[in-house]
């Protein structure tokens, strides 16, 4: 079997990488294995499976990454020849050497569940994949979801960073490209996480559904655009007035209703430990009021408030508004 | 409705010499056939879209009858009691609440129907004094499959001798040739309608009958002297919602004579969170999940109260418009949502239980109902009532 040193820089490695982060310099195992290829070298080959696009590393993911975070030029490599089985190749890196579900991403996943699929790998070795990946049984959800790997490059990085989960993109699986360039390019300007994004988007979708506009004349609506071109605001600030936009165009009943309970209280001047409101995450039909009572004073508000016959009148007049 | 086309009959093992088993199968010749096993996990993989179209014969080991499961908290309910004779449906709304069930895809025959007839027995000895609704329809059509199980022409009969007892079969359909032959012979049966403008039925309610299809069933309903009920539950609001519901209400009090309604309910459409989810991957376009909802005291997603108070002001007052006394209820809201929109409100699920056997009391002398008595009701061992007092 051949050992090569092979030029990493240039070839697609990354797919049956896990997408964990190491901390290589953490105290222990990871930081001597460091220390030792630092001094001497990769003694022991990385294993490879070659494929269309390059190599598929089965072993020495470790390796691998600590040999370019110190930028080594090539790493010698042990390429498995072609007529070896890719199935039992996948098998020896994820069960056999006990590589978790968690360790992969989706897109991951998906790609493994592709070359299977590719390589006619047959009924009850697909199942044995998808079982110990804990994918959907669903094949036609499957088949769905390996439109993920045509998505474009920087939706791709974007699922690999963040270790996305099939829950969290599972709605945008209908979607066209166009929509998933613009959406993860979103996503990535604002370094929104997954699950944010979801709330984002699934947003979107509702008030171009509603109000049969294209997700993309939502996502780079003049006010949104605004918000992402304010130098003064940070990304916390951005993200924070972009959900709030977006929230009253989803709901523009309840924002209506929320605005004049909160001029009414304020007309009333209620004290500020009184907090009137529909519950954000929609917990509650009923108005909620959350009193808080920190210390003597807000106590002596509430009863002063809970008191007065006329605040209550008043109170009551504005929960029956609603 | 749209035909129905069985593709496939599953029969749990030991029941395919049943009698009813082999009823069922002599009106389904041609469809393939296949045995269960205990252990059989088949059930599990079939799709709801494909389940419609799937009949399975099976046995029921729970209880048939059981109050609706309806919603106590901070809602009121009504005491309704339910029959489960079967479970699944050949229609497809969106709404439907079945999509959540995993055991209700297939559409499920029970061989031992006939356990429904003690258990009732055993409920009407329970309250002699009360006047009983119950009905079937809850996890199945009354009528969609009547063709094929003739279940509710078996149920009929039985009602018939019953005081104190409404029977009520509710449909989306038209499916009412089986009521001829028990014309003018059972005035405790309550033909019951779930109703929607056509503009619902064409895009959420899909392969039911139209609503004009559902009225003229109706109708001839009516002529044959059963009572009728009609449902609007549930309540959706669309592009010209008002115009709509104002336009089937005139069309129904154009050719139901009031005094034949027994009751008339009125719901929004209201589903659990989880359902959100299916109807998302089944209908992604859907409109239902859409508006502007919120999640309710019972964790079930329903229109923002005052959406929903609009409405139901709207439906309400368009029914008043042409009856004054049918007795109108609301299924599972609260309070607030009877005062402002009705003027008054029940106090508790079993005052809700006392109004309508007042209303049905006062409304059908001839049927010498047992007159109802404000406190025998109120102290009725109901569990809504309870979790709904504990709720307030």
């Amino acid at each position: 079997m051949l050992i090569k040193n092979y030029e990493f820089q240039n070839v697609n490695t990354t797919l049956f990488s896990p997408s964990r982060e190491f901390d290589f310099n953490a105290p222990g195992p990871l930081e001597k294995l460091r220390s030792s290829i630092t001094e001497t070298g990769i003694i022991y080959p990385l294993i490879a499976l070659p494929n269309e696009d390059g190599l598929v590393i089965i072993d020495g993911f470790k390796r691998y990454q600590i040999a370019l975070d110190l930028r080594c030029v090539s790493i010698p490599t042990m390429v498995l020849p072609n007529s070896v089985n890719l199935f039992e190749a996948i098998k020896l890196r994820y069960d056999d050497l006990k590589y978790q579900r968690d360790d992969l991403n989706i897109l991951q996943k998906m790609t493994i569940y592709q070359l299977l699929l590719k390589n006619q790998a047959g009924d009850s070795k697909i199942d044995w994949w998808v079982r110990k990946m804990n994918l959907p049984a669903d094949r036609n959800l499957l088949s769905k979801t390996m439109r993920i790997l045509t998505w474009p490059q920087h939706a791709q990085i974007y699922l690999h960073h963040y270790h996305v989960s099939l829950q969290n993109i599972r709605a945008l699986l209908d979607q066209n490209n166009s929509t998933i360039t613009e959406l993860f390019h979103f996503a990535i300007t604002l370094s929104i996480r997954p699950v944010e994004l979801n709330e984002i988007y699934n947003y979107c979708n509702d008030i171009a559904l509603n109000s049969n506009k294209n997700f993309t004349d939502i996502i780079r609506h003049p006010d949104i655009m605004a918000i992402l071109e304010d130098s003064i605001k940070n990304r916390n600030q951005k993200l924070v007035a972009i959900k709030r936009l977006l929230y009253q165009w989803r709901f523009p009943l309840i924002s209506h209703y929320q605005k004049t309970l909160d001029q009414k209280l304020s007309d009333l001047a209620f004290p500020s430990t009184f907090n009137m409101a529909y519950d954000k995450q929609f917990e509650n039909s009923e108005l909620v009021l959350q009193i808080r009572i920190n210390n003597e004073e807000s106590l002596l508000n509430a009863i002063k408030v809970f008191s007065d016959d006329k605040k209550m009148t008043l109170l009551k007049s504005i929960i029956d508004l609603i | 409705m749209k035909t129905i086309n069985i593709k496939k009959i599953l029969i749990d093992q030991g029941l395919e010499d049943h009698e009813y088993t082999r009823e069922i199968l002599r009106k389904l010749p041609n469809v393939p056939i296949q045995m269960l096993n205990d252990d059989s996990n088949q059930l599990n993989d079939i799709s709801i879209k494909d389940g419609k179209s799937v009949l399975h014969i099976s046995s029921y080991k729970g209880q048939f009858c059981k109050a609706c499961p309806g919603t106590s908290i901070q809602y009121i309910c009504c005491n309704y009691q339910i029959i489960n004779e079967m479970s699944g449906c050949p229609m497809d709304c969106s709404y439907c609440i079945l999509q959540s069930y995993r055991n209700t895809r297939t559409l499920t025959v029970y061989v031992n129907y006939d356990k429904i007839f003690s258990e009732i027995d055993a409920l009407i000895q329970s309250f002699p004094e009360r006047i009983i609704r119950i009905g079937t329809g809850e996890l199945a059509d009354s009528m969609a499959l009547e063709g094929i199980t003739g279940l509710s022409g078996r149920l009929l009969p039985y009602f018939r001798s019953k005081k104190n007892v409404f029977f009520e079969i509710k449909t989306k359909t038209n499916h009412i040739n089986f009521l001829t032959k028990f014309a003018q012979q059972v005035e405790n049966v309550v033909f019951s309608l779930s109703i929607n403008p056509d503009q619902v039925v064409e895009k959420y309610e899909l392969r039911a009958d139209s609503f004009g299809a559902r009225l003229g069933a109706a109708q001839k309903a009516q002529e044959l002297g059963f009572k009728l009920a009609f449902h609007f539950d549930p309540i959706i609001h669309h592009r010209n919602w008002e115009e709509n519901y104002s336009e089937i209400i005139a069309q129904l009090f154009g050719r139901i004579e009031s005094q034949n309604i027994v009751w008339i309910s009125i719901g929004g459409l209201r589903f659990p969170t989880e359902l959100r989810d299916t109807m998302r991957e089944r209908f992604p376009k859907t409109k239902l999940i859409r508006d502007e909802q919120i999640i309710g005291h019972d964790q079930k997603i329903r229109y923002f109260k005052p959406l929903r108070l609009e409405m139901f002001k709207h439906v309400y007052s368009q029914i008043r418009q042409y009856s004054a006394d049918v007795f109108v209820y609301f299924c599972m809201e609260s309070k607030g949502v009877w005062q402002r929109t009705m003027g008054f409100s029940p106090q508790s699920s079993n005052h809700l239980d006392y109004l309508f056997a007042e209303s049905l009391y006062r409304r059908f002398p001839e049927m010498n109902l047992t007159k109802p008595e404000l406190d025998s009701y109120l102290t009725l061992p109901s569990k809504h009532n309870q979790e709904f007092q504990q709720s307030m």
